[in-house]
């Protein structure tokens, strides 16, 4: 016998507080503040820290050592693992995928026929993200780690063609709805090392082209604002 | 990535041939290798398909199954792609580069399966609690170059054939365009991805590489075309750069080749329905 049993009238499915996927939508700034620095790693023998809007990424390049069975170029790039964003098995196959991506965008800018039997690592990590979610987030954190492993070759010393510079780019800016384009440029030989679109779909081979070109545009502001920083900083040192 | 041993001399005749204009098989630079697909090949499965590209070979097959949706997605199913390599498909025969190949071609697929033109809202039995999960399980047995193409060409064909036997999948991958407003552009047919890749080989562009000329190649641009034409999700990666007009030309020429091979498909599926009825 059952009493003092009060049945809830209407009852209240736990599902209801399960989150609904919000997107907001913040405007980004084109191209976005940075602020860098570089040896911030002294044992290594180049560093670079880098923070691009609210991207916070640290870079670490080693070599040339010798290399027994890899190539010549070993590019790692993973995510902080107090940043707890995605669960790990989702985390991880970004993770191997951003390696992969920044591996083919560092690999045109570097002089591979200098160091012959030589092999340079390239350690990325990726230490703050921004709170909100955002369908463009992959391509700012690529682009921020493209940019610091550019800096951090450049401190280094290894012999690049050009400056690596990664941009993410709003494509709603262009009249398009919504979709991101990441490139990597070397932007003074005018050339794309990298390309990563995802969440994007462009109507015709026309508005890719203008995309290309605004992309360029903004990574060769980027690269002079770098640019110009760096040479102040090195007649500072020099003084 | 993993490609051939090619003396410099294979290469140079590789290049210069390429750039003259004619491949080591004889085909233009925009041709196909000889393209066999066949669906319902599998009893069990809801669609199935395979294809083989001159020697590269994968099975594709789809399964419908009841399970919980994801956290982030709570009033829609799932589409899950696995791909599984035979490690003689690989030039090294070994079990490294057989899971390398796999966890590219399924992060790449996978990726391409999540746009918003496919509408998983159907796939909702029951919101946070049930749903549908397609399950699309990939089998690649040879590999002779190309392998990215020839398995979205055959995960379309085991979708595709998937739809013709299953309703609820019939109103996820065809855009029915009464429900759509009077603004947006009438689709009829599918808007599944089908990427094509397009290799920069010297001075000139090539469709459908093979393993010696994915060996040789400079820069790779992989773009999913849909059926009117439109570009998707794009990737670009190689040893080298491109310019501008480079990537420019890549696209029209996979623009082009990949209206042509959507429509080759739909044609081909039709009528290879005919024919079984």
């Amino acid at each position: 016998m059952q009493s003092g049993c009060a049945k809830l009238v209407d009852p209240i499915d736990l599902e209801y507080f399960l989150p609904e996927n919000k997107v907001e939508k913040k405007a980004e700034k084109c191209p976005p503040d940075i602020f860098f620095s570089l040896e911030t790693n002294p044992i290594t023998d180049g560093s670079a820290y880098i923070e691009v809007g609210e991207i916070k990424v640290s870079c670490s390049v080693n070599g040339p050592t010798e290399m027994r069975q890899d190539s010549q170029l070993v590019a790692v790039l993973k995510f902080a693992s107090f940043l707890s964003w995605l669960p790990k098995d989702v985390q991880a196959s970004i993770e191997k995928k951003l390696s992969r991506l920044l591996l083919s965008a560092i690999e045109p800018s570097v002089m591979l026929h200098q160091f012959p039997r030589g092999k340079y690592e390239i350690v990325t990590n990726i230490l703050d993200i921004p709170s909100y979610n955002s369908s463009g987030l992959i391509g700012n954190c690529l682009a921020a780690a493209i940019t610091c492993a550019g800096l951090a070759l450049l401190n280094s010393g290894v012999q690049m063609y050009d400056l690596l510079v990664g941009l993410n780019l709003d494509l709603s800016a262009l009249g398009n709805e919504n979709g991101h384009l990441c490139v990597a440029v070397l932007p003074r030989l005018r050339q794309f090392s990298m390309l990563y679109a995802v969440d994007s779909c462009m109507p015709n081979t026309e508005f890719l082209k203008d995309s290309l070109t605004h992309a360029m545009d903004n990574c060769i502001k980027l690269a002079d604002v770098i640019r110009s920083h760096l040479c102040g900083q090195l007649k500072t040192k020099i003084k | 990535m993993d490609t051939v041993l090619l003396s410099d001399l294979e290469r140079f005749y590789l290049v210069q041939g390429v750039e003259v204009g004619c491949r080591m098989d004889g085909r233009g630079p925009s041709e196909y290798r000889p393209l066999e697909i066949e669906t319902n090949i599998l009893s069990h499965a809801t669609g199935s398909a395979s294809i083989r590209i001159g020697e590269t070979f994968i099975v594709c097959c789809v399964k419908m199954e009841v399970g919980k949706p994801s956290l982030t997605n709570t009033s829609e199913g799932r589409i899950e792609i696995n791909v599984e390599c035979y490690p003689t498909a690989t030039h090294r025969c070994n079990e490294k580069a057989a899971s390398e190949l796999e966890e590219r071609l399924k992060t790449t697929l996978q990726s391409a399966y999540q746009l918003k033109f496919i509408d998983l809202s159907p796939l909702c039995i029951q919101r946070g609690r049930q749903c549908w999960v397609i399950y699309i399980d990939l089998l690649i047995l040879e590999g002779a170059g190309n392998l990215l193409d020839a398995s979205s060409l055959v995960v379309k064909a085991a979708l595709l054939n998937a739809t013709q036997s299953n309703s609820l999948l019939l109103s996820v991958f065809q855009n029915n365009s009464e429900s759509l407003e009077a603004g947006v552009q009438q689709f009829h047919g599918d808007m599944l991805p089908l990427f094509i890749t397009v290799h920069k080989i010297g001075k000139a562009y090539l469709i459908d590489a093979s393993k010696e000329e994915e060996a040789c190649s400079l820069s790779r641009l992989s773009l999913v075309i849909y059926p009117d034409g439109s570009i998707g999700s794009l990737e670009q990666d190689g040893c080298c750069s491109c310019q501008l007009e480079s990537i420019v030309e890549m696209s029209q020429l996979a623009s082009i080749v990949g209206k042509k091979l959507n429509h080759a498909l739909v044609k081909t599926l039709e009528l290879e329905r005919q024919l079984r009825s």
